[in-house]
Parts: structure tokens; C-alpha cells; sequence
């Protein structure tokens, strides 16, 4: 039963995952912009990390086979994710010279995982990269009204909240929950339904002063 | 034998006083430089800061080692400065060397890159600090310094720039007494690169009699 509530949300969430890659691609065609190939990169990233989760259920192999010391499959490919959701932030920000930082920290934490049973750096790490950064993103969404990068970011924050309630069956329904709306974003939907148009809302309110004024 | 060992002990005495006293003045010289060109332009020309910041870390480091060899105070809050993996005379070792590929990376403008030493020491550092573990900051100061010196040669000849042609000289000099075993050809090289630290700060290096040549000539 287990499995396959497991088996259902991964095809949903690869489902939706291959849809909003459809739609970045689109939007790469029209402008040819970087960010878009790195969100597209991102999210070929979740497809895979995906179907690793779908083979572990069928086959012998899962995400906790130790690579060396105390570092897994599952937290290895949960640096992948993390260092190019970071990447993606600072890329966006135009941070062009920590554009290594994430590299050389997932470095020292796999590192250290290497050498140290403890895994609190990182799920610090993980935590800065969970909050901190979505509500960057979806800030700067909002204040460059870019729907993608706002959709991203709530993506990172309902993720990270899946992550951090530690019950697979959660983060599964997070998971996909999260996914939805960063298919939403990609369809343009906060463009044209959540951003407040600045020029009709500035008609409104002229209207409204010349009200009080007469 | 006796006189040998008088002689190797006062030469290495002149060594330690020389970098005490010349290195700091050179530093002081090369700050005056940087502050004169701030207040001319109104910013901070980063090559200069960069230069002086070395130079400061280079001064601390003969200072520290003329009172902890000569005047023998010792530095009670640094346990074990000279031996330790991680003590001051390694850090500031490896400070150097970080400071030196920032400043190549600054001068072949590969932004990215600007602050990766930075990242990778303080990295090295924090990571010591949690797990007790050392064994990269040899690894790093050896090839990092030997890349710098390399890479520093490469821009100074491809840009014909004599500043990053003078310090690729000076770390050659300094970075070449980790690996001299001899006593003697150790302090002479010591002497040298005190004697070209004065020539260079003064501004009497000029082997390129041109300017620095942009990416555009």
C-alpha cells in the first residue's frame, strides 16, 4: 500500500515536472535566457532524483547505500539539489562572484559527512538553503513580478517544510503540492492573475482621488 | 664550526631584523600609495588593496617571527604558532597564498573566481575548527602557492604589468625558503627579497618600460 502511494505521487510529480519543463522550454525558445536553462537543468535534476525513488522501489537498490563514511545516495543527490537551487539564486541576484560559494560548501559538508557521523551542518545548510532562499525568491519575484522565479521559490519553501516534518508520506503529498504550483508559475498564470497591474491600479486610484477632490 | 655557527646565527639574526624593520616600511609605502590614489579617484583601486592587504599579512608574519625568534616574548594566547597545522605561521602563510590568486583572478578579470580562494580557506578553516581535520593546508599552500607563482609570472608577461611581475618575483624569493634546506642560502635569500621589497616598493622595478597593456592592444 505503501509503495504504491509512493509509486502514485512520483508519476504525478514526474507528470507535472515534465509539463512545467515543456513550458520553460517554450519560454527559452522565445528569449534565449540562461535562467530558463538552468531552471531547466533543475528540473531534468528532479525527474532523475525521482526515478531513483521509483527504482529503489522495485529493485534492491535505495537512496540509503553508503557512498563512503556517512554519506548516502539520498544526501548526495539532496547536495545536487540544494547547490543548484543556490546557483539559481545567485544567478538571478547577478552574484556572479559567489557563484562557487555553493560548490566549495557542498564540498566541505559531503566532506565532512565523509569523516563525521553528524549530519546538524547539514541540515542547517539545508534549512538556509529550504527558507532562506525561497523567501528571496519569491520577494524578488514579486518586486520583478517574474512568476517563474516567485513560483520556484514557493516550490523551495513547501519543500523544505515536506522535508523538515521528517515523514516520507508528508513530504510525497508536499512534494507534489509544490510542484503544482511551479507548473502553475510556468504557465504565466501569476502574471496575469497576481501581480497587480501598476497602470490600472494607478487609474483606479486617480479615480478615487478626484472623487475626494470633487 | 664555531664561527659557522656564529655566522649562521648572526646572518640569521640580520634576516629577522631586516624583514621586521624593511618589510612593515614597505608596507607603510605601499598603504601611503593606496590611500593617495583613493583620495585622487575616490575609490579604492582594488590591484593596490589587494597588493597592500598581502603585504600587511606579510609584515604581521615577520613581526610575529622576529619577537617569537629574536626578542623571545613568546604569544601566550597562540598555543604552539610555528608547529601547529593550523597555527598563526601557517595561516598567515596560507593567507598569502590566498591573497595571491585572488589577485591573479582579479587581474584576468575572472569574476567568478574572485572570491573561490577566499571561500576554500575560511572553508579549510571552519571545517578544521569542527572536525580537528588538517591534512588539506599543506596540500593547499604548496600548489597554491606554486600555481600562484606560476600564474603570476604568466599575467606580469602577457599584460607587461612590472607590479605583478615584481611580487611574482618577491614570492618566488619568499616561497622558495620552504623548500631551501640549506641554512645558509636560506637567509641569503631571505636578505635578497628584503633588498627587492625596498627596490619594488619604491618604485625602481620597472623592467616593462611601457604601461600595462589592456585586453584591447
Amino acid at each position: 500500500m505503501s509503495d504504491t502511494f509512493v509509486l502514485i505521487m512520483q508519476v504525478i510529480y514526474i507528470s507535472f515536472c515534465t509539463l512545467s519543463l515543456f513550458q520553460v522550454k517554450k519560454k527559452w525558445r522565445e528569449d534565449k535566457n540562461k535562467m530558463y536553462l538552468i531552471i531547466i537543468l533543475y528540473i531534468v535534476l528532479l525527474v532523475l532524483v525521482s526515478l531513483i525513488y521509483i527504482m529503489a522501489i522495485f529493485t534492491e537498490f535505495n537512496t540509503s547505500i553508503v557512498i563512503g563514511g556517512n554519506l548516502t545516495v539520498g544526501l548526495a543527490l539532496a547536495f545536487f539539489t540544494n547547490a543548484i537551487q543556490v546557483e539559481f539564486v545567485l544567478y538571478l541576484r547577478k552574484y556572479n562572484k559567489f557563484y562557487t560559494l555553493p560548490l566549495i560548501a557542498t564540498l566541505y559538508i559531503a566532506f565532512g559527512l565523509l569523516l563525521n557521523s553528524s549530519t546538524i551542518i547539514f541540515v542547517l545548510y539545508s534549512m538556509v538553503v529550504g527558507f532562506g532562499f525561497s523567501s528571496v525568491l519569491i520577494r524578488d519575484g514579486k518586486k520583478q513580478r517574474n512568476g517563474l522565479a516567485m513560483g520556484m521559490g514557493i516550490f523551495f519553501l513547501i519543500y523544505g517544510i515536506g522535508a523538515m516534518l521528517q515523514n516520507s508520506m508528508l513530504l510525497d503529498i508536499f512534494r507534489v503540492a509544490g510542484v503544482v504550483v511551479f507548473f502553475v508559475s510556468s504557465t504565466g498564470f501569476f502574471e496575469k492573475y497576481v501581480f497587480v497591474n501598476e497602470e490600472i491600479e494607478e487609474r483606479i486610484m486617480k479615480t478615487w482621488i478626484s472623487k475626494l477632490v470633487v | 664550526m664555531v664561527i659557522d655557527d656564529v655566522l649562521l646565527s648572526n646572518l640569521g639574526f640580520i634576516a629577522n631584523v631586516s624583514s621586521a624593520i624593511f618589510i612593515p616600511l614597505a608596507t607603510l609605502i605601499l598603504g601611503r600609495k593606496l590611500l593617495k590614489d583613493k583620495k585622487a579617484t575616490g575609490q579604492y583601486n582594488m590591484v593596490r588593496l589587494l597588493i597592500f592587504i598581502t603585504f600587511l599579512d606579510f609584515s604581521i608574519l615577520a613581526l610575529t617571527e622576529f619577537i617569537i625568534k629574536d626578542v623571545l616574548l613568546g604569544a601566550p594566547a597562540l598555543i604552539d604558532p610555528y608547529n601547529a597545522t593550523f597555527g598563526l605561521y601557517n595561516i598567515l602563510v596560507a593567507m598569502m597564498i590566498t591573497l595571491g590568486l585572488t589577485l591573479i583572478f582579479y587581474i584576468n578579470r575572472l569574476e567568478f573566481l574572485y572570491y573561490t580562494p577566499l571561500f576554500f580557506f575560511t572553508g579549510m578553516y571552519i571545517f578544521y575548527l569542527f572536525t580537528g581535520f588538517d591534512s588539506w593546508l599543506e596540500d593547499y599552500t604548496t600548489i597554491g602557492g606554486v600555481a600562484s607563482i606560476v600564474f603570476l609570472f604568466f599575467t606580469a608577461f602577457r599584460v607587461k604589468d612590472n607590479g605583478a611581475l615584481g611580487i611574482a618575483v618577491f614570492f618566488t624569493l619568499a616561497f622558495s625558503t620552504q623548500f631551501i634546506d640549506d641554512v645558509l642560502i636560506s637567509r641569503i635569500v631571505i636578505i635578497s627579497y628584503v633588498v627587492f621589497i625596498i627596490f619594488f616598493s619604491l618604485g625602481l622595478f620597472k623592467p616593462f618600460k611601457q604601461g600595462v597593456v589592456s585586453k584591447d592592444e
